[in-house]
């Protein structure tokens, strides 16, 4: 009897302490819980957001001079585009729709088989193909020449992955810059290209140098 | 005696038996239940803690995040686009490249990109897209530069649609459909997988 009321006695005592810990441990998960900063989290969230966003569009930047030289490098000496569409399709590739011209029609055989053959144009479609009598005229609309030329369209597919975007190429700028002969590293130098979007950013800065002009 | 004192040991363990069973056993099973709860609240407090010790940490690499990259980043991707600053930038951009500047105007101003899902990661917030048009003319070369140039620019300046037309003199006549991005803060679908 002794032993059951001691038995009960101190199971009542440890079921006080558990409770108590309890109390103990609600006490500190609220303490965590109240720790936690709602704006740090949101500062996180939105520089994580705006670096995935930021790296979606460096991921998926292309050079359209790339294509250019791509489609320069396709185009036989005896063939002239007379004018070019190229729309971006997405993330995906841009879709070129060209109107060619060629001097004959094995000119135009064999630039549908260089298109077939380049590595960079994926789908090739030359349609449209017709025998026309092409005429040049000046600058007051006078026909000065007439030629048989052999006219077509070429719609051409060209994936965003074979034509990317090397920012590191521009780290040192002249390269790709000088290959066309435009601007000198002195002007590359110039902060007129890739001013900010959204000039506000420094809008402080050029407030005050144009206070220190001023006074 | 021996009768008397039987029947009180018998009453004894009785009411051993029954103190038992009406308090120490349920109390053991409130004891237990007490446990699992204070398990449950350890195992979350822990959790809270893991979480507020990886914002602690991501606190701390975005606050070593160098100025510089903090302002390029931003360059990159700013909150707004300011679009006289871009028909701007596009003008000086046209000068550079030598090519004849015909006109720049501003779209398509803050057309929400549309959301898309990624594999491994939550629903993706595409930035908010700021459409502008550009027309110049120029020789070929002269054009390529134009492009070139653009895509050195420190903000994303995409070229969605162009069109090309052969001119008299070797001159080309260039129509570009251009687009710019801004940071798109639509948090609530956004998740960070920790």
């Amino acid at each position: 009897m002794f032993a059951t009321l001691l038995a009960a006695g101190g199971v009542y005592l440890y079921g006080q302490y558990i409770n108590s810990q309890l109390d103990a441990e609600i006490a500190t998960l609220n303490s965590e819980i109240g720790s936690f900063s709602q704006a740090d989290m949101e500062r996180v969230t939105q520089f994580n957001l705006r670096l995935v966003q930021a790296q979606d569009r460096l991921d998926n930047s292309v050079s359209v001079a790339s294509v250019f030289q791509a489609l320069q490098a396709a185009t036989i000496d005896t063939v002239q585009i007379e004018s070019l569409e190229m729309k971006r399709e997405g993330d995906d590739m841009f879709v070129l729709n060209a109107i060619v011209q060629t001097d004959t029609f094995d000119s135009t055989i064999f630039q549908r088989g260089v298109y077939l053959r380049n590595g960079t144009i994926q789908d090739v479609l030359i349609s449209e193909v017709q025998n026309v009598i092409a005429t040049e005229s000046n600058q007051v609309g006078e026909v000065t020449d007439t030629k048989d030329v052999v006219s077509f369209q070429a719609l051409l597919e060209i994936p965003l992955s074979d034509v990317p975007a090397v920012p590191e190429t521009y780290q040192n700028n002249q390269p790709a810059v000088d290959a066309f002969g435009g601007i000198s590293p002195e002007q590359s130098e110039q902060p007129v290209i890739g001013q900010p979007v959204g000039e506000n950013l420094d809008e402080t800065e050029e407030f005050d140098e144009a206070n220190d002009d001023t006074i | 005696m021996i009768t008397k004192s039987l029947f009180i040991q018998i009453a004894m363990i009785a009411l051993s038996i029954g103190i038992i069973i009406t308090f120490v056993n349920p109390k053991f099973s409130e004891i237990g239940d007490l446990q699992d709860d204070i398990a449950v609240y350890q195992a979350e407090q822990q959790k809270v803690a893991g979480v507020n010790a990886q914002l602690s940490s991501l606190i701390n690499v975005l606050d070593g995040v160098a100025p510089d990259d903090q302002k390029r980043l931003l360059r990159y991707m700013p909150d707004e686009v300011d679009t006289i600053s871009v028909v701007r930038d596009l003008k000086i951009i046209s000068d550079e490249a030598d090519v004849v500047y015909i006109s720049a105007a501003s779209t398509g101003i803050g057309v929400p990109a549309s959301e898309r899902e990624e594999v491994g990661r939550a629903v993706f917030v595409a930035p908010r897209v700021y459409s502008f048009s550009l027309s110049v003319e120029g020789t070929y070369e002269q054009v390529k530069n134009l492009f070139v140039l653009l895509e050195q620019n420190n903000y994303p300046i995409e070229v969605k649609n162009m069109s090309v037309q052969k001119k008299t003199g070797g001159f080309l006549s260039v129509d570009i459909d251009l687009s710019v991005y801004a940071h798109e803060s639509n948090v609530a679908n956004q998740e960070i997988v920790f």
